[in-house]
């Protein structure tokens, strides 16, 4: 019972797909892309939003992940004295490099959610909150490969997410309100973002390049020293 | 904007309007029909209609600069799609215009002025949802579903102005040590800026993690947790959800049926409504009116009374 439980996300994600996609090919349902689109999104992010809410976990780490959260949503919202620094995502993949998809999930998503509350909600805030917590996801999947932590690839990978996020946060106007959805629909979407998409990668890269070690080490630091998320069974299964 | 990021406190309007009053789901309720109608009624006559009430609803809340910020603000979306619409589909019947093999239409022209108006209603609803619909109000509707995550958002919430506040500490603590982040070239600025807040993360990491402990010590997560309900469900609220439901119901199925939507291709329809279409359409402008009518009718029973005695 509390293995269905704890499961419960995936089968309910996985079964919704199934349906989205008998709707899709049975009932004309690729006429309705904003509720596709959108049952999409909610169903990527089920699981992880119903892994983090049924596992036991200290107050500790939900005070830990909230710090940070509140360092990545403080890039949008207190830098606007510093136009052209935004440090959210370089804080969502240090994190995610730090303490893995989940934990990137979560500071990513929360990060997307509360910054909007301050600057205002609008019909970005889902793509964002979806943006910024695949960003952490896929960020935390590589932290196990070596050359993931190397400043050279950091700074490729940081302007490939400025410009994956920049084409997923054009998806939310150009799926709904530009017809028909073809190859060029999307090209002069991404094209009319370019510009954004560049400074938004090349800041993160520049900040990774510079910050990486420092940052990095500050986190798992903490992450050792309080035993968070998985830091005692890493020690256990670590030999001296 | 629900919040102000210095203070951290919800920025008050001067006036208590009834909407302000209602429970968030009836909010949450209006608002998605609303954002649903502008998105299902593409018929000029329908969205210009949903325009005229939707910045009348923002007026009533006096939010009418903030009206004119997001117009300006959204001016390259609109074009966007404005300009976008005919240049990708040469499906229409009727040509304007054709060079190098693109067809312009004037189905697809009028699809993305309909489309761009659509935007634009949208964008309204959100100005008035950013009002009404405050971060405590948004935090109510998910406590229920997810304690953690709405614990995790809250706190996130009440951490970014005291980091805010910590930061400019710092930066003027910094200061006297040569580190600037007012002066010297863009680089220099930068370079400090992200330093200090590496500093900031330290000291927070700190103080937080002796809040967790000190939450622990008080039981948390020791047994399952009750959630206090600052927003109750009256009679009132009951009948107003009652009524937007049955109103956007309805509305939804006529638009299924085809009403109130402008045959588009393959050739541009008649604009005229028939009689059923003014009726769905005095329905959706009902629908999208409901703060004003709050407001009407509070102000109606105020003056009955007071004549009344």
């Amino acid at each position: 019972m509390s293995k269905l439980k704890q499961r419960g996300g995936y089968l309910i994600s996985i079964s919704l797909m199934v349906l989205c996609l008998v709707w899709i090919t049975y009932f004309n349902g690729d006429q309705h892309y904003l509720i596709l689109s959108l049952l999409c999104l909610v169903f990527s992010m089920l699981p992880f939003y119903w892994h983090f809410e049924m596992k036991r976990s200290e107050a500790r780490e939900i005070v830990f992940l909230a710090v940070l959260a509140t360092m990545a949503a403080m890039g949008r919202v207190a830098m606007a004295a510093f136009p052209d620094v935004k440090p959210t995502s370089f804080i969502v993949i240090v994190t995610a490099l730090a303490l893995g998809p989940e934990s990137g999930f979560i500071v990513g998503s929360t990060a997307a959610i509360v910054s909007n509350l301050f600057l205002g909600q609008g019909p970005w805030t889902p793509w964002q909150m979806f943006a910024w917590g695949m960003m952490g996801v896929t960020a935390g999947l590589l932290r196990n490969l070596k050359w993931a932590h190397q400043r050279g690839w950091l700074a490729t990978l940081g302007i490939i997410y400025g410009f994956l996020f920049g084409w997923i946060m054009d998806l939310w106007y150009a799926l709904v309100y530009v017809q028909p959805l073809n190859a060029k629909t999307f090209v002069a979407a991404f094209a009319a973002s370019f510009y954004f998409d560049l400074v938004h990668g090349v800041t993160t890269a520049v900040l990774l390049f510079c910050f990486y070690k420092s940052w990095y080490r500050i986190i798992t630091r903490y992450k050792y020293k309080y035993g968070l998320m998985d830091a005692r069974e890493e020690l256990e299964r670590s030999s001296f | 904007m629900a919040m102000d990021a210095n203070t951290g406190r919800p920025i008050r309007h001067p006036r208590h309007l009834v909407i302000e009053q209602l429970n968030p789901w009836v909010l949450l309720t209006y608002y998605v029909a609303v954002v649903g109608c502008a998105m299902v009624f593409i018929h000029p006559v329908f969205l210009g209609t949903m325009l005229i009430l939707m910045v009348g609803v923002n007026l009533v809340g006096r939010s009418g600069h903030r009206v004119l910020m997001t117009l300006e603000g959204s001016v390259f979306m609109v074009a966007f799609i404005m300009v976008l619409n005919p240049l990708v589909n040469n499906r229409g019947a009727h040509v304007i215009w054709t060079f190098g093999g693109v067809l312009i239409t004037v189905e697809a022209v009028m699809y993305g002025l309909l489309m761009a108006l659509s935007l634009v209603i949208v964008l309204l609803t959100f100005i008035s949802y950013n009002q009404y619909l405050t971060s405590q109000k948004f935090m109510y509707l998910f406590s229920r579903f997810s304690p953690k995550l709405t614990l995790l958002t809250m706190m996130t919430l009440r951490f970014v102005p005291l980091f805010i506040k910590r930061f400019k500490g710092i930066i003027q603590a910094q200061s006297l040590r040569g580190i600037e982040v007012e002066q010297g070239g863009f680089r220099q600025r930068s370079i400090s800026l992200v330093k200090l807040m590496a500093v900031l993360l330290e000291d927070s990491f700190d103080r937080a993690l002796q809040t967790a402990d000190a939450m622990s010590a008080r039981g948390y997560a020791s047994h399952k947790r009750t959630s206090f309900q600052r927003y109750r469900f009256t009679q009132r609220d009951l009948v107003w959800l009652l009524w937007l439901l049955l109103l956007s119901g309805s509305c939804f199925f006529e638009a299924s049926q085809g009403i109130g939507r402008l045959v588009i291709y393959p050739s541009l329809g008649q604009m005229g409504l028939s009689v059923e279409g003014w009726l769905v359409l005095l329905e959706v402008a009902i629908l999208v009116s409901f703060p004003m009518i709050l407001e009407g009718w509070e102000w109606g029973w105020w003056h009955l009374l007071k004549h009344g005695i």
